[in-house]
């Protein structure tokens, strides 16, 4: 009973056992050590809890405000970059595939451009626009960044909304809605937006993945978010800033997480039913 | 009697509807529409690397120079370049090799089985993982009072270099956690598009498990393989926050250089220098990228 | 009520040909083939025909190696094959799609296949001649993804062919091709088939392909044959209700059977042997199906006309029975025009032996 393809596809199975189990467990050790770190006292090699408690009890001392600041204007700016690049990015995508076709592949090639640029090549222009940024139009407050972040992110919430809108029938909707009636805004919040939700919440995990974890911008224009905030932390209280760090990473984890499953649980559902419907077909 | 099926009416997908209301009166308004997208972008993408690379030839002052790409091409600063470009090359084939095996494994697995999700996602996450947070765990594991420096001290009596993150080679350990997953997640596709029936035929056809791999599946998965590792180039070669948080007081590769020379403010010259080895670091990338697109294609026009 | 196999016209001693004898593969509880049996003599082409799921790709692939079988023996002119791996037997497969690869030319594929079986002999004659006999001289340099999609199934027939196998394995191979395609391809397969006289075995859920297409059909369901034999005793003769639904159309119509016939819509049917008996559903093909327009005609055996459909060389009637069914009547343009929606017809059943479950 145990032919030859049954041997072989036991062995693949050993195979991928073996090859996943290692390589969990080689990505796996620097989080278990960043966590003992934490709880482990460096000097005296003592465990106890004192790091995780720290941020949560009530402190005086003022040694923690600068990680405040840094997680509420990271916090801040992931909703800000959200907002602005789906809004920017939703009505022009759905307005190019509508009206202006020809324009996508100058969109497309746009939006896929930061994906070549480094990032320390894009701060070093930025510099003298946030120079002025920070002197005549706005002020040096941290979240004006948000503008560049805007920019990081456009590669990955154009390719999310786009496969997003390539699974409806956009002119058809549209279409549809316009023949009843609806105003353009109307079209868009009611009509296309709830079709497309998965694809702006797949936007709205990575986009603020990303912001909690960008540092180069914010330390080569001098400003403080989370990361650079973690990274001063870590020089006076190391186990304080692998504990955030180990937070953040949790909280990244879970978005990036749902994201798949999101995603993958649309992707699924579509599929079935288009099964059905072939099925009661036959 | 006849009785045929009427001609099908004209679908939402028909070719011949009608055209749009908005037709040449009307044609310039939708292109308004457009002006956040472009105002948008010109300002804070393309606007910046104009200035990069219009900025390598000038000085502060506004008269055209090339100090700034002399200083570039100094002995000192083409070390610097040769070290990025060093630790690209080593970090991507590490990252290409592992990640390859790892992706192979992944897609042995059912499609849509809870384990080979779960695992992917875990990799899109630890791809993510960059930065100052991945150089603290790093520093968690191997540095003085690294979990690992000590387990290895107390099991093997083997004594881990303090200083050993502090190096180029400790920053290529480092960069490889995050080129390995990037890898299985870029590679990924690739083997999934591996179809059975090429294995399939090949045994048919009288072939072994070997001129499988090296007739059928390795030509094909070239371009890709090749393809990804430019991509991995491309990222180590762009990643700075890393070698920031594990390295204090030396500038041992460009993104380092570059920061310090903006941050350095006596030196007048430094402007047009840190565009410089910004416009370098653009021809690199720009580089490596086209011979990542032209391979992309060349592998979906196979597998398509 | 399992069929039983027409005699195979295969030697006494199973010394050519191939046998497949007792086939079962369990998937946990699933049966994918259930004491599955079948001889296909040297030369001819036998097709398996059956809904998805009912086994005859597994069938096929049990064949090829590329499956195991959880018991029974797979005998190749004379040798058993049973434990053989896919690579060590010498046949050829069609897939039914991607079977070529792409990143060769078609003379390439076929000459990896050459190389990789030890073909003598002037692989770039043996490439051109087998490129002749599909009708593909001139694209022997050319990459798949270049060719349409018959294209591609004819270059993989080519490759198939010239490796000279002792069996022909085509798993669907016209089903991912246009209509108009795969009734031009079909044809020539079998041309092709006839010319070179190879063992083959195709597997098809069209049934159409397979009865213009084999010597033998074997219907397939839940992993058991139901019945082989030629397309016309198929066809006219199904023994199982399951066979005569799948293959064309067949009007269900309730009576009494006893014994050799059975009464329904007032009229009496001979039966094929098989039959049930007792209150039996008869199965009556709409060409075996009269109508007379008739004002008067009986009770038991009148009907009124629903729709009539124009198909070109012939009419498709749909009758409604007082009985509330639906029959379909299968006429001549003249006759069928004659009618028109609403009247009264009798039905008359012709004298063709039907079957009766």
């Amino acid at each position: 009973m145990d032919g030859v393809n049954a041997r072989a596809r036991r062995s693949l199975g050993v195979f991928r056992v073996v090859v996943l189990t290692l390589a969990a467990a080689y990505f796996l050790i620097p989080l278990v050590s960043m966590f003992d770190f934490s709880v482990r006292f460096p000097l005296t090699g003592k465990v106890d809890a004192n790091a995780w408690l720290a941020l949560v009890a009530p402190d005086d001392s003022g040694r923690l405000d600068l990680l405040r600041e840094g997680l509420f204007n990271s916090a801040v700016m992931a909703v800000m970059t959200v907002v602005l690049a789906v809004g920017i990015l939703l009505p022009t995508m759905v307005l190019v595939r509508l009206k202006l076709p020809r324009l996508s592949r100058t969109v497309e090639f746009i939006c896929l451009l930061p994906l070549t640029i480094p990032g320390v090549v894009l701060v070093v222009g930025l510099a003298p626009i946030y120079a002025v940024i920070s002197t005549k139009i706005l002020d040096a407050n941290t979240i004006w960044l948000a503008f560049a972040y805007v920019i990081l992110v456009l590669p990955y919430v154009y390719r999310s909304l786009d496969a997003g809108l390539r699974s409806i029938d956009l002119k058809t909707l549209s279409e549809t809605a316009r023949s009843f009636g609806a105003s353009w805004p109307t079209v868009l919040f009611r009509v296309i937006v709830p079709n497309v939700r998965s694809a702006i919440v797949s936007a709205c995990f990575i986009t603020i993945a990303v912001v909690l974890g960008e540092f180069t911008f914010a330390r080569m224009l001098a400003r403080t978010n989370l990361q650079t905030s973690l990274f001063q932390i870590n020089l006076s209280d190391g186990q304080v800033a692998a504990v955030v760090s180990l937070l953040c990473l949790g909280l990244t984890t879970l978005l990036l997480v749902a994201l798949d499953l999101v995603v993958g649980l649309g992707e699924r559902r579509r599929a079935r039913s288009a099964r059905t419907v072939s099925q009661e077909d036959a | 009697m006849t009785q045929q099926s009427l001609p099908a009416t004209a679908g939402p997908r028909s070719r011949d509807a009608a055209p749009s209301a908005s037709r040449p009166r009307r044609g310039w308004l939708p292109l308004l529409g457009t002006v956040p997208f472009f105002a948008y972008t010109a300002i804070f993408l393309l606007l910046p690397t104009v200035l990069v690379l219009v900025g390598a030839f000038r000085s502060r002052e506004g008269a055209f120079t090339t100090n700034g790409i002399t200083q570039a091409l100094s002995e000192r600063t083409l070390g610097i370049f040769v070290n990025s470009l060093w630790v690209s090359a080593l970090t991507a084939l590490v990252g290409a090799v592992l990640g390859a095996i790892i992706a192979y494994a992944l897609v042995t697995a059912p499609f849509g089985s809870l384990g080979r999700r779960v695992f992917t996602a875990f990799m899109s996450v630890v791809a993510q993982f960059g930065g100052v947070m991945l150089a603290f765990a790093f520093i968690a594991t191997f540095g003085i009072n690294g979990m690992l420096t000590r387990l290895l001290r107390q099991w093997a009596g083997f004594e881990v270099d303090p200083g050993m993150l502090s190096t180029l080679a400790g920053v290529a350990l480092v960069y490889c956690y995050f080129q390995i997953p990037l890898m299985v997640i870029v590679f990924l596709p690739a083997l999934e598009g591996l179809r059975p029936q090429w294995r399939e035929a090949t045994a048919n056809l009288g072939g072994t498990a070997r001129t499988y791999w090296t007739r059928v599946a390795g030509p094909i998965l070239l371009p890709s393989f090749l393809g990804s590792y430019l991509l991995l180039f491309a990222n180590s070669f762009s990643a700075f926050a890393t070698a920031a948080a594990l390295i204090s007081q030396q500038t041992i590769i460009v993104p380092m250089e570059i920061e310090s020379a903006l941050r350095n403010e006596n030196d007048l010259g430094m402007d047009a220098y840190a565009q410089a080895l910004a416009l370098g670091m653009i021809i690199v990338v720009a580089l490596v990228m086209w011979g990542y697109a032209r391979l992309s294609r060349r592998a979906s026009r196979w597998t398509a | 009520m399992t069929a039983t196999a027409s005699v195979p016209p295969m030697d006494a001693t199973g010394a050519r040909g191939v046998r497949l004898s007792h086939l079962t593969r369990t998937y946990g509880a699933v049966r994918a083939l259930d004491d599955f049996s079948l001889d296909i003599a040297p030369g001819e082409l036998v097709a398996l025909l059956g809904p998805s799921g009912c086994g005859k790709t597994t069938a096929l692939r049990a064949l090829s190696g590329l499956e195991d079988v959880t018991s029974g023996r797979i005998i190749v002119d004379g040798e058993d094959v049973t434990a053989k791996p896919a690579n060590k037997r010498d046949m050829a497969m069609v897939f039914q799609s991607y079977s070529l690869f792409p990143h060769m030319t078609v003379a390439g594929n076929i000459k990896f296949a050459l190389e990789l079986r030890k073909v003598a002999g002037d692989q770039n004659r043996i490439v051109a001649d087998n490129l002749a006999l599909v009708g593909l001289d001139t694209q022997a340099d050319r990459y798949p993804h270049q060719l349409s999609g018959g294209q591609q199934q004819r270059v993989a027939l080519a490759r198939a062919l010239a490796v000279r196998p002792k069996v022909l394995l085509l798993d669907e191979p016209l089903s991912a091709l246009d209509a108009k395609v795969r009734v031009q391809l079909r044809d020539e397969i079998r041309r092709i088939q006839q010319e070179v006289g190879i063992t083959t075995l195709f597997v098809t859920h069209d049934q159409e392909e397979a009865l213009v297409v084999a010597d033998r059909v074997g219907v397939m369901s839940n992993g058991k044959l139901m019945q082989i034999g030629a397309p016309a005793d198929i066809y006219s003769r199904p023994a199982t209700g399951f066979v005569a639904d799948f293959i064309g159309l067949t009007n269900k119509l309730p009576g009494r059977a006893n014994g050799a016939t059975a009464s329904t819509l007032g009229q009496t049917v001979p039966l094929l042997p098989g039959s049930a008996s007792g209150d039996v559903t008869v199965l009556v093909r709409p060409e075996n199906v009269t109508l007379r327009a008739d004002a008067a005609a009986p009770t038991d055996r009148r009907g009124t006309v629903l729709t009539t459909g124009f198909m070109g060389s012939h009419a498709k009637v749909q009758v409604q029975l007082p009985s509330g069914g639906l029959l379909a009547a299968q006429l001549g343009v003249a006759e069928a025009s004659a009618l028109a929606v609403g009247d009264t017809v009798e039905v008359v059943l012709k004298g063709v032996p039907a079957l009766a479950i």
